[in-house]
């Protein structure tokens, strides 16, 4: 089967046009109201090639993409594949012309099997009905091909991320993909689930398999591309050889600026004063024994692999989710929190891992955003919108939130400016112990900076924070203390002069010592 | 493979363009399409029923309007929550029943209002408390209640309407009494109407109901008491509809266990052709108010051109069709915001169980409109009785 899957149709392809790159993109330019997306961009794609796309957020990657998969249509430009110039009338069209995108929100249908949804588009029929065991059989291929043991007959809703990402993926291979696109593959998975899916992309480009591939890591982009392309302001900023740039070169391509790599600093803020202390904490099954303490001014590292409990801890502590044992002092007295509402009223404050769903108001607009927690926390009866935009306009100020017209929904802004627009909310409600879940995934290079800067500021004011990141460098560079989950327990806590990414993966993975 | 393509592309261009073509021309409206459906409307009646626009006219319509308006008023908040009030129209019921029976047993006027208020009150939190405590779908919980409370409205006067001879200014006031020149209830009805305006920009009860339907999960994460806000609304919802059965009780002198037949789905109508989106976090008073207004002008007209009331149900249901595809797709654009922001997708395109479930529980409400709308004409006439009093 696998060897078979691209049809002879591109086999003809490779004899009569091989000098033709298999997908050719010129000029290509969009505008959105108010914004030029896109400006005159080129892109090529050969069989068997990656070419990792970068960017930050806002230089147009994510309009690239829809164009490439046909949501939505370039006002200019040309879009050739295998030398014909083809126009897309909706995604429909790109799928059949074989351009799968895999976005970093999956669209699969959660209440199906795997073997339904890998086959959803063309389902075997047998006498007009649904041949099911083949369908079985057929879904298996396609998941074996993508390298994995999942029962194809299990629901969706049941798969971790990382196997959902691999139904995606092989759901494309059913539609004999030849071009495929991956916004962002990485950012939702863990460090072991990334060797997976590279060694998955780079099967399918030895089997001539075209790859686009967005990434916010570089790292990634010299392990896995053999070409990269660079947007910044809807203009292609560079492109070229992997092999021709370093890591520098592509950041200052991406920002346009040096980067203050972020560097670890002495910090003279750290009080010894208690904030937040949890002791033994426990949820059955989940998390187990859990100690620690925040001091004011303390930046508390909290890593580990992801599904190690970091996040459900972070939850548990902030009353989103229920706790069986321990107990919480906050400023040295015991207290029970129980419901979000509680702990935001006693001053702490989660930016939750899942921005869009779960961190910011997609559908208000920035000043309730911002408003929403003190709001609630000083249980006022009556909200302004005069005010609140008052408040808005000075965060917008301090944090470099970039925003166009301060009324426009925030589903408008990039990932960085809606993270800023959460962080913006806690302190606007007085916190004195703020949580953060993963606080710059999704986000590109120059916010990321920011967004650390932030956090600086927010310990000099005497606020202690509990990070909690997947991105080592980010843990190293931001931390004071670095605790390591595995399997729901501390198995380490390391003072930052100590701790190492070797370190700190080695507990993180169950080891004993480094 | 490639000619396969473009040519099913061709197939399934025509509806889809129509469509495509209607929500652009919406978009370049933007705000104002509200107004110019107005405008449409306003020629056509000109052309068909010019004595429309007679003053005694104008001011029946607004008298019309105003009982599915104040319902409309609570269905607004209910909606901007995610949720949805099917009860409203056997709330009604029970406040209009409660209500003759309190005159009838010899209380005071003011005392059968304030019974009716707390009657449809104390129906919304029980409406409340089964979406917010016991994590019941507000469709399924409301469709119960709605069931149920018909059953209460019947229980309390054996079946049959309970007949009251009370006179006072307030049953005047909210019946068919004048305040300033104006109708009474249509007064009663801006004045509520302001109020839910003022409570929906200028709360944070206001906040939180769209805070809560943009994305419960993110209200709750940012501290909004998400029951307590829930509940709130519900029982404003219901509270209304007490008010309303005040209303169509004083305007009749008459408790009907069988009113406010439709009323829920005449609210949710307004609710909706005033731009709220289904799926909550979207929309506002002011929509509900032009959407109420909307729908009693229509039906005017059709009463004044002498159109069938069977075929007033149809053109109802266009206008309705017609007013959710001029109207924003606020909806489908929350729901669809990460791949295509510029192009709206039909809900049938959508490859998305969960995110969609909402918007196809908003079809499920036309289609089952349509459905009530054949089985519901015996209460119609009763509708009916009244447009012909006023004229």
């Amino acid at each position: 089967m696998p060897g078979n899957h691209l049809g002879t149709q591109t086999l003809d392809l490779q004899s009569d046009r091989a000098s033709e790159p298999l997908l050719k993109m010129r000029g290509i330019s969009k505008l959105y109201p108010g914004v030029q997306a896109l400006r005159n961009v080129d892109l090529e794609l050969r069989q068997g090639e990656v070419v990792a796309l970068i960017g930050e957020n806002g230089a147009g990657k994510s309009t690239l993409l829809k164009i490439l998969a046909g949501a939505t249509t370039p006002d200019a430009g040309e879009l050739h594949i295998d030398g014909e110039l083809v126009a897309f009338q909706g995604p429909g069209d790109a799928e059949k012309l074989g351009i799968a995108t895999v976005y970093q929100e999956f669209n699969l249908f959660q209440a199906l099997t795997v073997a339904e949804n890998v086959l959803f588009h063309n389902m075997p029929r047998r006498f007009g009905v649904i041949d099911w065991a083949r369908a079985r059989e057929l879904a298996q291929t396609y998941m074996d091909r993508v390298g994995t043991g999942i029962d194809v007959s299990r629901r969706v809703a049941e798969l971790s991320v990382a196997e959902r990402q691999m139904v995606e993926i092989a759901k494309a291979l059913a539609r004999d993909a030849r071009v495929l696109v991956l916004d962002e593959p990485t950012a939702v998975l863990g460090g072991s689930d990334v060797d997976e899916l590279f060694r998955i992309v780079r099967d399918l480009r030895a089997d001539g398999v075209g790859v686009i591939f967005v990434s916010h890591r570089l790292e990634e982009v010299f392990g896995l591309a053999d070409r990269f392309v660079v947007l910044k302001d809807g203009e292609l900023a560079g492109q070229g050889d992997v092999g021709d740039a370093d890591h520098d070169s592509l950041v200052s391509m991406m920002v346009g600026r040096e980067l203050d790599q972020a560097s670890h600093r002495v910090r003279s803020s750290i009080r010894e004063e208690a904030l937040l202390q949890v002791e033994g904490l426990c949820r059955h099954g989940v998390f187990e024994d859990i100690s620690f303490t925040v001091n004011a001014g303390e930046v508390v590292g909290l890593a580990g692999l992801r599904g190690a409990g970091r996040t459900e801890v972070a939850r548990a502590i902030f009353g989103a989710d229920p706790l069986d044992e321990g107990r919480i002092l906050l400023h040295g007295a015991p207290v029970r929190i129980g419901s979000p509402g509680r702990a935001v009223a006693r001053g702490i404050g989660l930016v939750p891992e899942e921005r869009k769903t779960q961190g910011i108001l997609t559908n208000l607009s920035t000043p309730p955003n911002i408003s929403l927690a003190r709001t609630a926390k000083t249980r006022r009866l009556l909200a302004f919108p005069r005010g609140e935009r008052r408040i808005a306009d000075r965060h917008i100020r301090d944090l470099g939130i970039r925003i166009p017209r301060v009324d426009q929904p925030t589903i408008q802004l990039s990932g960085g400016n809606q993270q800023k627009v959460v962080l913006a909310k806690w302190l606007e409600a007085d916190v004195s112990v703020l949580i953060l879940d993963e606080p710059t995934r999704g986000i590109d290079v120059g916010a990321k900076a920011e967004v650390y800067e932030t956090i600086r500021d927010l310990c000099a004011q005497g606020i202690g924070v509990l990070l909690i990141s997947s991105e080592l460098p980010e843990v190293l560079a931001l931390s004071d203390r670095i605790l390591v989950m595995y399997r729901g327990r501390i198995t380490a806590e390391l003072p930052a002069a100590e701790a190492s990414e070797e370190r700190i993966a080695s507990y993180a993975v169950g080891g004993a010592r480094a | 493979m490639r000619d396969n393509a473009l040519h099913s592309t061709g197939r399934l261009s025509v509806l889809n363009r129509l469509g495509n073509g209607l929500r652009a021309t919406s978009r370049r409206l933007g705000p104002w399409k509200l107004v110019a459906s107005v405008v449409i409307v306003v020629v056509a009646v000109v052309v068909f029923s010019p004595e429309f626009f007679q003053l005694r006219n104008l001011l029946n319509v607004s008298r019309q309007s105003s009982i599915v308006g104040v319902a409309a008023v609570g269905m607004t908040l209910v909606i901007l929550t995610g949720g949805i009030d099917l009860s409203v129209g056997s709330t009604l019921a029970v406040s209009a029943v409660t209500v003759a029976s309190v005159l009838n047993s010899g209380h005071s006027v003011l005392l059968a209002a304030l019974a009716a208020l707390g009657v449809g009150a104390a129906a919304g939190a029980v409406n409340g408390i089964g979406v917010a405590h016991l994590g019941i779908q507000p469709f399924v919980m409301t469709l119960a209640t709605m069931v149920a409370l018909r059953g209460v409205a019947l229980r309390i006067t054996d079946g049959g309407p309970r007949i009251f001879g009370s006179e006072s200014a307030l049953l005047d006031i909210f019946g068919s009494g004048d305040v300033m020149g104006l109708p009474g209830p249509f007064v009663a009805f801006l004045v509520l109407a302001a109020l839910g305006w003022f409570v929906l920009r200028y709360t944070a009860f206001g906040r939180y109901l769209f805070a809560i339907g943009g994305s419960t999960e993110a209200a709750r994460l940012s501290g909004v008491p998400i029951r307590a806000t829930l509940v709130g609304a519900y029982m404003v919802s219901g509270a209304l509809a007490g008010v309303a059965g005040f209303m169509t009780a004083a305007r009749l002198s008459v408790g009907d266990p069988s009113g406010g037949g439709l009323l829920e789905l005449d609210a949710i109508a307004a609710v909706v052709i005033g731009g709220t989106s289904l799926a909550g976090g979207v929309g506002g008073m002011i929509g509900t108010v032009v959407g109420a207004l909307l729908l009693a002008a229509v039906s005017n007209v059709l009463n004044l051109a002498g159109v069938s009331p069977f075929d007033q149900f149809i053109v109802k249901g266009a206008i309705i069709v017609a007013a959710v595809l001029v109207g924003a797709r606020a909806a489908k654009r929350k729901v669809n915001s990460s791949t295509d922001r510029d192009r709206a997708e039909p809900w049938w395109r959508t490859d998305r169980f969960r995110s969609d479930s909402q918007s196809t529980a908003a079809t499920a409400v036309q289609r089952s409109q349509t459905e009530h709308s054949a089985s519901g004409l015996e209460k119609y006439p009763i509708n009916h009785e009244l447009e012909r009093e006023q004229l």
